[in-house]
């Protein structure tokens, strides 16, 4: 500008020219920032999830800093998931995103068509590192977790594997176990009754139940209604010894609960979140998941409650001296055996039939 | 001219119960039946009845509500009779405590439950102590029955009470000063006059115990699966909606058979005390001999002392639990042993979800209450005046909401409401709070109207009060305490309910017990214990308040006691 005001006038002219030049070029970019504004994500995004401290954790970690980036409205609905399968079976708005859904929940319900599919998903997961193993297009791994050997107390002696966790002479007193589902519970039994762990699948159900007749028959083993039911029968002594959710043990032991764990042959597999079939915002949708997926996001979901990020650069974001506490840490994952969760997707309802007779029995 | 205005004003009411009775009831049980065919058309029912721990579990579930509506009986029973010669204050003060127990969810009281029943609860360390050994109690036959029985008797003694009155007391001072003993007393006077509530109580624990979720759930540690878990096992964990459907609808067959014959028992009863028990009362009379009789009242006095303290502390015990667990700093279910912790009262405080919950949660129960009273003030009416046939159909009718599983239930509203396009919307809830709400509603008040004698109104019919006057002034006053005790019920049966909630409340309403399921399915801790102690703080003002009315009032009469 210092410059057209000394020039002469066809210089000016020039300059005229310029700043014309210019200003088009500021109404094109408004223009252009305006059609990307339109573009851009917008409008509002209705999130189904669980209650209590996970539902916390979604809310301040993800959605709320995912709301205040984009300026979507997001609303979290703690009230997952026993109406869904309903809602979307009568064609209703059942909500956009599912979070916090284990992998073979996922596979289950995107097997019944509750999922909206989209390749975008597979190339979310693949860029951000997640394992090969849980590319899907229906849904994205966010966190790892473990089934693991767990006990009441602080100082009672830590079974260090599951033959050790059938032992009822060596380790005598209460065992809880799941009652929802035979997730982890039949793969626990097996490899205590010697199966080699990389000859468990398919599982020898009979085989699996008659192991845990034994226990049944040995000591009393009570069954737990949901995961909260089960830290809280272990951490008031009700049951001594369980099969626990290792996040959940992460998250008990932060709190001072009287609870220890180990990631000994602990039976690891994920979580994560699917974009609703009905969905009326999908470009917010997969903006979330991708939000989800960022390395400081899954660090700070880390840190508070115990579910290790699936990706490696998410492992590296979290503070090191939390790192060793969660699975997917190099030192635990060495002694852990993954959780086939293609035969749980497709042999889910035949089992979970097999496991409410013997629960019922 | 009179009567054809009465005749013509019952038969709309006739159509008004009838249609809302379709609406409220039919409707969904019609859509839960359609929903568990297949093909062929009774394939899910072949399969359920096929399957071995289908009878296996009802099997468990009757015995299991056998137990508890018994000892809800007995229990009921004595503690009812006590009162009777108890003082006026001790007696409104019992009845008004008991009763607002119910205030406090039962979620909430399920997990003091957890505690006492629990390896650290008061009788596991007592048996500890006395007998050295453990008595766990979490995961058995007894627990649950204890659960239930702390859940249900408040509603057996309100049931049971509302019968006895000034005639009872009144034909009982007679006797006595004829000369008949207390045994004979209690056989020919008490038993006949009570009987038709005594069948009411047993079929209302009977029901609520066999259809129970919540209870056996949380405290039966996986061991004790009762039938309506197994339908929420078929149809959220094996994923298997119509084969659940079709569980619920024979259960509900089966239990709607337990409530038809109880029904038409309990209109046997109202009529004349059959001969044969008079002869066995008679001869039960004869055995006791007359220099035992204080014997007999002093025994009769310790059974019932002792049946209103074990009874106060089934009732009680759990919402002193939840006052201590309230402070427990740590996140687990247990009392607090070192130091007393306000963090979960900061934070439910601090959560503005719960306020705003609270305020919805208010409105709509209040019209569902409302709702469901005015039902049952109807069905209860025309079940009075039906024959036996007539009023075992439409208890029946009244009974089935809580007959039918929840789950079940709410798949069929739920599949009417998109129908109409009310998913979401606070009617929805309130309509089918309502019929939630309408069984318990039914029973106190259809228990009521069993005793009340029409003849006051044909007195007032003849000195010129018209219908409506009729109705206003002196059956709906005569019936007050009773409509109160109904409201109240339906009033927390809609305060409490979940699953339908679930289904229907859709996104945009949020209610205290859907934030209570949310956060206890995840967390199991003392912050729920928080919202209860502050209902149970309510309940006690409340409390406070009706006592120094009734005090002032000067009326000597508790709950029930309606026949002035």
């Amino acid at each position: 500008m210092m410059n057209c005001r000394s020039q002469t006038e066809s210089s000016m002219n020039f300059c005229r020219h310029w700043i014309v030049a210019g200003l088009t070029a500021v109404a094109l970019a408004t223009m252009t920032a305006q059609s990307f504004a339109e573009d851009a994500l917008s409008g509002e995004l209705v999130v189904i999830g669980f209650g209590g401290s996970y539902g916390d954790a979604m809310r301040e970690i993800v959605i709320e800093p995912f709301a205040a980036e984009t300026g979507v409205e997001v609303r979290y609905l703690d009230t997952c998931c026993a109406s869904i399968p309903t809602a979307i079976e009568s064609g209703q708005f059942a909500g956009d995103v599912a979070v916090g859904l284990d992998v073979g929940g996922l596979l289950n319900w995107s097997g019944r068509g509750y999922f909206m599919a989209d390749e975008r998903l597979v190339d979310l997961a693949k860029g951000a590192g997640v394992p090969d193993i849980y590319y899907h297009p229906a849904m994205v791994i966010t966190n790892l977790y473990a089934y693991v050997v767990a006990a009441h107390g602080t100082d009672t002696p830590l079974p260090t594997n599951w033959a050790e966790f059938f032992d009822i002479e060596s380790f005598p007193g209460t065992r809880v176990l799941m009652r929802t589902s035979p997730v982890a519970t039949l793969e626990a039994a097996l490899l205590a009754d010697g199966v080699a762990p990389d000859a468990l699948y398919p599982l020898d159900v009979n085989r699996a139940l008659k192991k845990l007749d034994a226990l049944r028959s040995e000591t009393q083993v009570l069954f737990a209604e949901s995961p909260a039911d089960l830290v809280n029968m272990l951490a008031t002594g009700t049951a001594d010894y369980a099969i626990a959710y290792s996040n959940r043990m992460f998250a008990a032991a932060k709190d001072g609960l009287p609870v220890t764990f180990s990631y000994d042959q602990g039976l690891s597999t994920g979580n994560g979140h699917g974009i609703l079939t009905g969905t009326r915002n999908p470009r917010a949708a997969v903006a979330l998941l991708a939000f989800a997926l960022r390395p400081d996001v899954l660090a700070a979901m880390a840190e508070r409650t115990g579910l290790s990020p699936s990706t490696a650069a998410g492992v590296d974001a979290v503070r090191p001296e939390m790192r060793d506490l969660l699975p997917a840490s190099e030192k635990s994952q060495a002694s852990q055996i993954p959780l086939n969760t293609n035969y749980w997707g497709e042999h889910r309802s035949s089992v979970g039939d097999a496991w409410v007779q013997w629960l019922t029995r | 001219m009179g009567s054809m205005v009465d005749t013509l004003g019952q038969r709309l009411t006739a159509l008004i119960l009838a249609g809302a009775a379709v609406l409220a009831v039919i409707m969904p049980l019609i859509e839960v039946v359609r929903y568990s065919f297949g093909e062929p058309p009774f394939a899910f029912y072949a399969e359920v009845l096929a399957r071995p721990e289908v009878w296996r579990i009802i099997g468990a579930t009757a015995q299991v509500a056998l137990t508890t509506a018994a000892l809800a009986l007995l229990l009921g029973l004595a503690i009812a009779l006590t009162l009777l010669s108890a003082t006026p204050g001790l007696r409104r003060a019992f009845y008004l405590v008991f009763i607002l127990s119910s205030f406090v969810p039962f979620i909430v009281r399920g997990y003091a439950c957890v505690v006492i029943l629990g390896a650290a609860g008061p009788i596991n360390r007592l048996v500890g102590v006395l007998a050295q050994r453990d008595a766990i109690l979490l995961g058995t036959f007894w627990g649950v029955v204890l659960t239930l029985l702390h859940a249900l008797l408040p509603i057996a003694v309100i049931v049971i009470s509302a019968a006895i009155d000034k005639t009872l007391s009144h034909n009982l001072r007679v006797a006595a000063t004829l000369g008949a003993g207390p045994g004979q007393r209690f056989l020919n006077i008490t038993l006949p006059r009570l009987a038709p509530s005594l069948v009411s109580a047993f079929l209302v624990v009977f029901v609520i115990a066999a259809g129970a979720f919540v209870a056996p759930a949380m405290v039966g540690g996986g061991r004790q699966t009762l039938a309506v878990q197994l339908v929420y096992i078929y149809h959220t964990h094996l994923m298997q909606p119509r084969l659940a459907a079709a569980l619920a609808i024979v259960i509900t067959c089966l239990l709607l058979l337990v409530v038809a014959v109880l029904a038409w028992f309990r209109a046997l009863s109202t009529r004349p005390v059959p001969s044969g028990l008079l002869a066995a009362a008679a001869v039960f009379s004869q055995l006791a001999p007359a220099s035992g009789n204080w014997i007999a009242v002093a025994g009769g006095m310790a059974i019932g002392y002792s049946a209103l303290v074990v009874g106060t502390v089934i009732v009680l015990l759990p919402l002193l639990y939840v006052l201590a667990i309230s402070l427990q700093p740590l996140p687990m279910l247990a009392l607090p042993s070192e130091e007393l912790s306000l963090r979960w009262y900061a934070r439910v405080v601090g959560d503005r979800d719960w306020r705003d919950a609270a305020v919805t949660t208010l409105r709509i129960s209040l019209l569902a209450g409302a709702m469901s009273v005015c039902l049952a003030a109807i069905a209860a009416e025309f079940g009075r005046r039906a024959g036996r046939v007539g009023a075992s159909i439409i208890a029946a009718l009244a009974m089935a909401p809580a007959v039918v599983p929840a789950i079940v239930l709410a798949i069929g509203y739920y599949v009417i409401f998109v129908r109409v396009g009310m998913i979401g919307s606070g009617t929805a809830v309130v309509i089918a709070h309502a019929a939630i709400a309408l069984p318990v509603a039914y029973l106190l008040l259809s228990s009521a109207l069993s005793r009340y004698d029409p003849g006051h109104e044909e007195v007032a019919s003849s000195l010129g009060a018209g219908p409506i006057r009729r109705l206003l002034s002196i059956r709906l006053r005569l019936l007050a305490p009773a409509f109160a005790a109904a409201g109240l019920f339906a009033f927390l049966a809609s305060f409490e309910e979940v699953v339908l909630a679930l289904f229907l409340a859709g996104m945009d309403i949020r209610m205290i017990a859907l934030k209570m399921w949310s956060v206890a399915t995840q967390s199991i801790g003392p912050e729920l214990a928080v919202p209860g102690t502050f209902l149970l703080c309510a309940s006690l003002v409340v409390a406070a308040i009706a006592l120094h009315i009734g005090g002032l009032a000067g009326r000597g009469d508790g709950i029930g006691h309606q026949t002035r």
